[in-house]
């Protein structure tokens, strides 16, 4: 008698039909070994992804993606700075998406099409005009993708003021051989949007509009945006496939990216402070009953300055008696020189098990500086750090002793120069296999990371430490995970994961004030994750279900943070460490075609995130990195995170054709915390606080209120047929928040916080609202 | 090609063993964990003056830590039972009942020093720290920590701790500047003060 042993992948039922949620198991994903806590559950992640952001929704808690990989290339970086998603945005229909953490402008995966599209939205973008190519095979060895947008929004009609990108993606594929493929890839967005600041709930209530944004004025008798963020940066990449005799696949990607990303904002020095939601400007600062009721009275008749007043900062400047501005539009900029390179190689060692290696190395390096991007009228701008104290040197001030008191003009660099370096190196490997009863894998992957600052300046604060390039850091981590899938039959399976990663800092958490020094902040311990789940799963004809318990501890997180101290009258710079964190809770995921036209998804998520002890604080003084206190946070049991801990979410959708399709989504989120402050959760605040109740009131944790949310979804087509081709048209509209439920999208906890007298209401939190009800309407014309 | 592909594979893998190599050879950049914290809750010197009115008697009862570098002990019979001690935001005198401070505490030692149960009073405008007040005669007389309890109140963190003494004109000289190391340029002492010593030599008790 012989045992056959099926092939691994005959053994999925209808693997075409698969439904989302149920993963191949790393089969076309280049990194194996996700994060465990970043949930493989594809249809939740969809729900979450498309109808949760209005609530800050990620499923299980914890956000580990800081960008997408790309044509076999992972573009996010260790250092701050680059958004890879912001580069490319708008070229979202280049691009399809591979897994969850995968997507490819590759553009042989395009069947053969060319479209025109168009939208209007009041959510995103007014206006957009889209077109697309996708030439199939060509000559039998090629293939090309193009894709071309621009979006465009009259100024001031969004509520983040305005959007401008245009972009170019192109992608072309050659078969060189029977097994070998070569492509480049190239897209380019330049981009400029606005950005709502958050604000206190005073101002939404003064100002009756929850999408009021403080952050934008009136300048020569136009409204004016402030607060932009930018991008102009090309990305290219290169890749050589080739299939070996027994269909083993050997990957090498090569990509890099050079340019800029920025972004402005208003900037003061040694003035008053022109922000209208400043909370000294407010009624509720007022102590004097009469002057609060004068204050509003006066709001009531100038609604105009609940804006920034521009034109006032203008002539504030021209007024100066030496021509120094005291306000300007500063443009902080990053200097982008990305390298990548990676390596994979798939090799099926038996029909039942398959091995996976890959190596990549990456070489990030990012310039920061200031330009002055507007000098509000003023002749020059003086090349001082305004905000150090003035207990120190007489230099201090100096943010370049080279070339002191220099005089700026528009265009030009101020403040910090310096440069960040990340190189990293890592390899990875996974092991399948398959019987026919048992599906197993291991993972792990190997990490080593080196950092070092360059200072280009010497400023007066730290005159030996600013300048020329600092020590390396050097981080090594790893991660491992493993799983074991039993079969019970051709429907059920039970899934066990095991996963434990040693993660090191990225820049952010390893320099406490790069513009100024390279000093490392405390508590830089590797963040360790341990983490397990048990996952069920039946996939029947007509219902596919799964439920899931994970759990994951977190070790040695932090959080860093600088803000004005009220107690020590100075800026000073907040380290948290060795926090331990808990996610756990459980997920289901249901969908089913009830009647043929018909389906439901049904998904839930129900889970704790809590802090699991009590983090070590420091406070060391901004100007001279003093350690004026330190303790423990009295934070055990406080919640961990912001994201809702309870989501239920359920979608409708009725295709009675194939043209046609309505698909209606509700969900409701609960038990969603705010995002709290932590240091004001301290021991010393405790043994300091003038009484128990108060106290006890900072230490309950505060919740956002339970929201419903609702959208609609409608496709309708149209084809029509003409002697040579046909003619595809196609109409989509969708509304978003279809009962304009007023959501807080985000509501969190100042970091200034009252230490002297430890009021509450002196530095209330702050929000942002969801938009509101939105609607979208497209029209995309195809050529087949 | 298959030996074109053979040889990147090695290359790569051996590139990567290199890595590895290194990543045995360099040190990593971690910071070692904080453990057993006992009562670590810093304050300033700075922040510890401004709970001092002049003329009163503060007890400490809270549990603060302080770390400062001692700038003057009694090696040169200078400074009688105390230390002065700064951090960057001050200075303070700390009453130390003690002989001959300077052996244990030289200059440039940076000490931890627990508050609790110490109190704040001055003499003559100048701030200090004490281990205890008697007024039963009618007058206030603070007295140092007393010997045994050294070791209860001060931990030593750090010898040869750097001192660079603050740059003072001699117009800006201030209150605020008690007990810190400055260093004042462009004076000259009058020429009745010359060949005096500063202690008074003729009433020192020993």
């Amino acid at each position: 008698m012989s045992l056959s042993i099926a092939p691994l992948f005959a053994q999925i039922e209808n693997a075409d039909a698969l439904p989302k949620q149920f993963d191949a198991l790393g089969e076309s994903s280049i990194y194996w070994t996700p994060n465990l806590l970043q949930s493989n559950n594809a249809g939740l992640h969809d729900m979450a992804r498309f109808h949760g952001f209005a609530f800050n929704w990620v499923p299980r808690g914890w956000i580990n993606n800081k960008g997408n990989q790309v044509n076999g290339i992972d573009w996010r970086t260790n250092l701050n700075g680059w958004d890879p998603n912001f580069s490319y945005a708008g070229l979202y229909a280049g691009f399809k998406t591979i897994d969850i953490n995968t997507t490819s402008s590759n553009a042989s995966l395009f069947t053969k099409i060319k479209s025109v599209s168009s939208s209007l939205s009041n959510a995103s973008t007014m206006q957009e005009i889209r077109l697309q190519w996708h030439s199939g095979l060509v000559k039998k060895s090629y293939w090309i993708n193009v894709d071309a947008v621009l979006q465009k929004t009259p100024l001031g009609y969004l509520a983040n003021g305005l959007k401008n990108r245009q972009g170019i993606l192109l992608s072309v594929e050659k078969s060189i051989a029977a097994k070998q493929q070569i492509g480049f890839s190239f897209w380019w967005s330049p981009v400029q949007q606005g950005k709502r600041a958050p604000t206190v709930q005073e101002l939404y209530t003064l100002t009756k509009n929850t999408m009021y944004n403080p952050s934008w004025g009136w300048l020569d008798g136009k409204p004016f945006y402030a607060n932009t963020k930018k991008s102009n940066a090309p990305v290219m990449s290169l890749h050589y496939d080739i299939r070996t005799k027994k269909e083993n696949l050997i990957q090498f990607n090569l990509g890099i990216v050079l340019g800029t990303q920025s972004s402005t904002q208003l900037d003061w020095a040694k003035a008053a402070d022109p922000r209208p939601d400043y909370y000294k400007y407010l009624p509720s600062y007022a102590i004097d009953e009469q002057l609060k009721k004068n204050l509003l009275n006066w709001y009531d008749i100038h609604p105009e300055f609940f804006q920034i007043q521009f034109d006032q900062l203008k002539a504030k400047n021209l007024a100066a008696s030496n021509g120094a501005a005291k306000y300007i539009i500063n443009e902080q900029v990053q200097q982008l020189q990305l390298f990548r390179f990676s390596a994979i190689s798939n090799h099926t060692i038996s029909p039942n098990s398959k091995w996976l290696i890959g190596l990549a190395i990456h070489s990030d390096q990012i310039g920061y500086s200031n330009q002055v991007a507007n000098l509000l009228g003023a002749k020059f701008y003086l090349n001082y750090n305004s905000w150090v104290g003035d207990d120190g040197l007489s230099t201090a001030f100096q943010n370049d002793l080279q070339n002191p008191d220099r005089k700026i003009k528009e265009g030009e660099s101020w403040g910090a120069n310096y440069s960040l370096y990340n190189q990293k190196i890592y390899a990875w490997t996974s092991l399948n296999g398959a019987t026919p009863f048992l599906e197993w894998g291991l993972g792990m992957q190997m990490n080593i990371d080196q950092f070092q600052r360059k200072g280009i300046y010497q400023n007066g604060l730290f005159p030996d430490l600013s300048k020329g390039q600092s020590e390396t850091a050097f981080f090594p981590s790893y991660q491992y995970q493993t799983y074991l899938r039993y079969k019970f039959n051709g429907r059920c399976y039970l899934t066990a994961r095991l996963s434990q990663e040693w993660e090191a800092p990225d820049a952010s958490d390893l320099y406490m004030d790069p513009a100024n020094h390279a000093i490392q902040n405390p508590f830089l311990l590797p963040l360790i994750h341990l983490g397990t789940e048990l996952k069920l799963q039946f996939m029947g004809s007509n219902i596919k279900a799964s439920v899931v318990y994970f759990a994951q501890s977190n070790q040695n997180e932090r959080q860093y943070k600088l803000f004005y101290h009220d107690y020590f009258n100075a800026f000073v710079r907040a380290s948290a460490g060795q926090m331990q964190t808990l996610h756990h809770g459980f997920e289901t995921y249901l969908e089913t075609n009830w009647t043929s036209p018909i389906q439901f998804n049904i998904g839930n998520s129900f889970g704790w995130y809590t802090i699991a002890n009590e983090p070590l604080y420091e406070i060391r003084l901004s100007d001279n990195v003093y350690k004026v206190q330190s303790g423990k946070l009295l934070l055990k049991n406080f919640p961990a995170t912001s994201h809702p801990q309870s989501v239920q979410a359920f979608t409708i959708n009725y295709q009675p054709s194939y043209s046609l399709r309505i698909s209606y989504t509700t969900l409701y989120a609960s038990r969603r915390a705010i995002s709290h402050d932590l240091f004001r959760r301290s021991d010393w605040v405790k043994d300091n606080h003038p009484t128990n109740d108060a106290w006890e009131a900072l230490y309950t944790p505060v919740w956002a209120p339970n929201q419903w949310l609702s959208n609609l979804f409608i496709s309708k087509t149209f084809q029509i047929e003409t002697n040579n081709r046909k003619i595809n048209l196609r109409l989509t509209s969708s509304i978003r928040n279809l009962f304009n439920a007023s959501i807080p999208s985000l509501i969190f906890e100042q970091s200034r916080y009252d230490y002297k007298n430890f009021s509450l209401q002196k530095f209330p939190p702050k929000y942002i609202y969801d938009l509101g009800r939105t609607y979208t309407i497209g029209l995309q014309l195809s050529l087949l | 090609m298959k030996n074109n592909l053979s040889f990147l594979a090695a290359f790569t893998m051996l590139l990567f063993a290199l890595c590895c190599c290194m990543a045995c050879f360099k040190k990593a950049a971690y910071a070692s964990p904080v453990q057993g914290q006992w009562s670590d809750s810093l304050i300033s010197i700075k922040q510890l003056k401004r709970l001092h009115l002049t003329g009163a008697v503060e007890p400490i009862q809270k549990e603060w830590m302080l770390q400062a570098v001692v700038v003057a002990n009694d090696e040169y019979d200078n400074w009688y039972k105390s230390l002065v001690i700064q951090d960057s935001t001050g200075g303070i005198m700390l009453l130390l009942d003690g002989q001959n401070l300077f052996q244990d505490y030289p200059v440039g030692t940076l000490i931890r020093l627990r508050l609790k149960d110490l109190l704040l009073s001055d003499y003559r405008r100048m701030v200090q720290l004490v281990g205890a007040v008697d007024s039963s005669s009618g007058s206030l007389v603070t007295g140092g920590i007393p010997l045994p309890l050294f070791k209860q109140h001060i931990q030593i963190v750090q010898d040869n701790f750097p001192i660079v003494p603050l740059q003072v004109q001699f117009k800006n000289l201030h209150d605020s500047l008690q007990g810190r190391l400055i260093q004042i340029s462009n004076i000259e002492f009058s020429a009745t003060d010359t060949s005096q010593t500063f202690a008074d030599k003729k009433n020192k008790s020993r």
